[in-house]
């Protein structure tokens, strides 16, 4: 899984003007390398690697594997394969048994680990404490360090001397100057804090005075972290300045609850550079009411979930989905053991996370309610658990009189923790409210991807706090956690007559339905779905984000579907029949399949179309199958279930498609999955059992994609979970003026029935007397 | 008499054929260069087009590629 190989016969490879005359010089020379070289840079026991330069392998060129051997030190490929003046690295010194070592330190703050090193675990280990992940394939990894890994690290324990002294140990170069600067100047800033945040203009406004407080500057000094002086209502925003020491003095100041963002915000590192973090000391709080929930003794937390977990303290936390995120979020409800708020992203969502309260803690059925538009609960007691949707919570307009009550009551109380699941959609405007509208101590985000295609997911490290453990994928698959999925990308070329079609201009509009309906793409969608219904037996999900194009498959492939308008029985109906019965192997979904829906038991995924290089969206979709399923023992390596989950995205090849495909893989690649590619299906032979065989079918299907209507042929819009009261939301859709009034393909025109006078012209001209009906001659004479 | 021109002679896939007429249909009638249309893969055009063609070709295809920023 760590080679990323795409092999692209018929195309170019693309490289950027500088790359392609220092790869013509590599291939060429590829013997000078190691004559070029010092003996003592070589040796060692390293194998041949086949990682390489690290981006060029991701801008997906074939290369000539025999060059990127390691024993000629990856340094001197940077330089050869990257773009410019700062890839290049060879002026830093190798210390001479740099084999033995397992890292590259950069100046940039960029930190490359090799896997196969005797080092890796501790060398792993120290990493994760110190820099964020950026990308973990098999071979490689790389890590940045950032003022917030930093500051993290010092609030473990960890002293900057030691940082700075484990690193040069661990790397085969000289750490650089500016490293070592930028790692003083992030952790020197941890403990000098108090006064000189005070001297700062909004942070001193902030601050609450209260009167007769002792100490000098008016700072309130506890002996030991535990003692909690007076009953205070507002949320505590405290400054430590030992990490873990509980005998030092703690000095502190109070600060107005609702400027709490303001101050967070104000000590990032754009700003004062003093990250905050938020730790909650929970067992010392005597103010709250406890909530009597334990974890049941059947729930094992995996070693992974149990790291993740610590000390009460603020933060997102990073786990793939099937790895088990309720329990990790139970837990934390369970070691706090106060009020707990959970958020959830839809009313499924809710149910399934009450089930899981119940099903791993031993809360009682009294102590846990859901508030959604159609179930309202509330918990007896003094404390419990509240769970509910983002939505239902900041929604802005009017609500129901029972539902405005239990909101109040959610508004008052103190939470212990606020538990939010898929926290990447928080940083949206109208979920940030939430966090405003609510007072928790602590707050615990979870979510399997931390990616969004704005740039506000660094909004997080100040709405919640920083990101308290990220897992490996890799690691979680060799432990047997999450499924061994083989990825690939099927490629499918256009057909003449469609493509043709896209490349005109006037069809603009319709190039998303042209290559998603291309005929070929249909022909090995049905071949992957007959091959892996027949001789494999597996679950299948097809997802398509294109309404017109699902409907289109679901029909011809007589499959069942489910979207947005499907009704909830008819929903629950088809998902138990997917679970359970035999003839029901493959269901199409569209994007309401891409969150929560809970179906365990599929294998396979086949993707036809997908919203526009989403990476979230491709991680989420991945996430249906990563539930581990089969024996541990055939999962390994050459076992029967090696590869026991499969994922296939269908591209049609020369289109948008591919740039968009791209885009989307590059979360997975990061994790460290590699996307096969796969251009030889179905194979040629197939002839006509599979559908659109004959050109007439591909030009009936051509002409109806080119005459349905601009608007069907777009994206699925959702709807989203709505209060009691309707959401009165403005709707925009771009049509024409005719469209909005009814007007489309109605050709009118006016005439005269000759009923109105026009003002100034007298009447028709009077009968002719003798002509009159005999009936009327006497009458008017 | 047999009269000759002389042209160069493009082998493609389908696709790319495709896309060399569109690029021929989209140009005033003055610039047009294919000559003859053979079957869906051989085309036969002017003979100083090549750069242009190979040009457009590029450019479309780096439309298609996604490069990951660095």
């Amino acid at each position: 899984m760590g080679d990323g190989d795409k092999g692209r016969p018929s195309k170019k490879i693309k490289f950027s003007k500088e790359e392609e005359h220092r790869a013509s010089v590599a291939k060429d020379d590829g013997s000078h390398l190691t004559e070029d070289l010092d003996d003592d840079i070589r040796g060692g026991t390293n194998e041949l690697c086949f990682v390489a330069a690290l981006n060029f392998i991701w801008s997906g060129s074939v290369f000539d594997l025999d060059i990127l051997d390691m024993r000629n030190g990856l340094n001197r490929l940077i330089c050869f394969f990257g773009e410019g003046k700062k890839r290049d690295f060879s002026d830093l010194e190798l210390k001479p048994d740099h084999a033995n070592r397992p890292l590259w330190a950069c100046a940039d703050g960029r930190i490359f680990l090799e896997t196969l090193s005797p080092l890796y675990k501790q060398a792993y280990d120290f990493l994760i404490a110190i820099a964020e992940p950026v990308s973990r394939p098999e071979s490689m990894h790389e890590y940045n360090l950032t003022p917030h890994s930093l500051y993290a690290a010092v609030s473990v324990g960890l002293e900057t001397e030691t940082i700075i002294s484990v690193l040069n140990k661990l790397s085969k170069t000289k750490l650089p100057k500016e490293m070592i600067n930028f790692i003083h100047s992030s952790t020197a800033n941890y403990g000098k804090v108090l006064k000189r945040l005070l001297k700062d203009d909004v942070i001193g406004r902030a601050r609450i005075s209260s009167k007769g407080t002792h100490g000098s500057d008016g700072f309130t000094i506890e002996k030991s972290a535990g003692e909690i002086e007076g009953a205070h209502d507002e949320l505590l925003n405290k400054a430590e300045l030992a990490a873990a020491a509980e005998e030092k003095e703690t000095h502190s100041f109070e600060i107005d609850p609702a400027q709490v963002e303001n101050v967070k915000q104000r000590c990032l590192p754009n700003a004062l550079n003093y990250p905050m973090l938020e730790e909650y000391d929970f067992r010392n709080d005597t103010v709250n009411p406890d909530l009597e929930i334990e974890l049941k003794p059947h729930a094992q937390p995996r070693p992974y979930q149990e790291k993740s977990l610590s000390r009460g303290r603020s933060g997102i936390i990073v786990l793939p989905c099937g790895a088990g995120k309720s329990l990790v979020g139970v837990s934390a409800a369970c070691r706090i053991r106060k009020s707990c708020l959970c958020l959830a992203t839809n009313a499924v969502s809710v149910d399934q996370w009450a089930f899981q309260f119940k099903l791993w803690s031993t809360i009682k059925e009294e102590q846990i309610c859901r508030f959604t538009s159609d179930t309202k609960e509330r918990f007896r007691g003094s404390a419990g658990v509240v769970v509910t949707t983002y939505n239902m919570i900041a929604f802005s307009g009017k609500r129901s009189e029972e539902a405005e009550k239990i909101f109040e009551e959610i508004r008052n109380r103190e939470w212990g923790l606020l538990l939010m699941d898929e926290v990447h959609v928080v940083p949206a405007d109208m979920f940030r409210k939430v966090i405003g509208l609510t007072k928790s101590h602590c707050k615990l985000g979870l979510t399997a991807t931390l990616v969004r295609e704005d740039k506000r997911i660094t909004d997080l490290n100040f709405l919640i706090g920083p990101k308290l453990y990220e897992a490996n994928w890799l690691d979680l698959v060799k432990g047997g956690f999450i499924a061994n999925v083989q990825c690939a990308e099927v490629w499918c070329p256009m057909t003449k007559e469609f493509f043709a079609e896209y490349l005109k201009k006037e069809n603009s509009k319709k190039k998303q339905a042209l290559y998603v309906m291309n005929p070929n793409k249909f022909r090995a969608c049905e071949f992957l779905i007959r091959f892996h219904e027949q001789q494999r037996g597996d679950k299948i999900i097809v997802f398509a984000d294109n309404l017109f194009a699902l409907t289109e498959y679901a029909m011809k492939l007589r499959k069942p579907m489910i979207y947005g308008a499907t009704s909830h029985p008819e929903r629950t109906k088809i998902l138990e029949a997917f679970k359970t019965s035999r003839d029901v192997n493959t269901i199409f979904l569209s994007k309401v399949g891409d969150n929560s829906i809970d179906i365990p038991e599929a294998n396979v995924i086949i993707q036809i179309s997908s919203h526009a290089g989403s990476r979230r969206q491709e991680a989420q979709r991945l996430g249906r199958i990563l539930r581990a399923k089969g024996k541990p023992q055939d999962r390994v390596a050459g076992g029967k279930e090696e590869y026991n989950a499969f994922f296939y995205s269908l591209v049609s090849t020369d289109t948008q498609e591919m740039y968009y495909s791209t885009k989307r893989q590059q979360f997975l690649i990061d994790q460290g999955y590699s996307f096969k590619v796969i251009t030889s299906l179905p194979p040629p032979n197939s002839g006509p059992e599979l559908s659109y065989y004959h050109l007439d079918d591909q030009i009936a299907l051509l002409r109806k994609v080119l005459s349905t209507g601009d608007d069907a042929i777009g994206l699925e819009k959702l709807e989203e979970d709505a209060d009691d009261i309707a959401l009165q939301k403005a709707r925009r859709s771009a049509k024409s003026m005719s469209a909005i009034s009814g007007a489309t393909g109605v050709v009118y025109m006016e005439y005269s029935t000759g009923q109105k006078k026009i003002h100034g012209q007298t009447k028709s001209t009077p009968k002719d007397p003798a002509k009159r009906h005999r009936l009327f001659k006497q009458r008017l004479g | 008499m047999v009269n000759a021109i002389k042209g160069l002679y493009i082998t493609c896939d389908i696709p790319m054929a495709q896309f060399i007429i569109n690029m021929n249909a989209s140009l005033p009638q003055s610039h047009k260069f294919i000559i003859h249309v053979l079957d869906n893969t051989h085309i036969f055009v002017h003979s100083d087009v090549a750069g242009m063609i190979k040009s457009a070709i590029a450019t479309f295809r780096e439309q298609n590629t996604y490069e990951k920023p660095s």
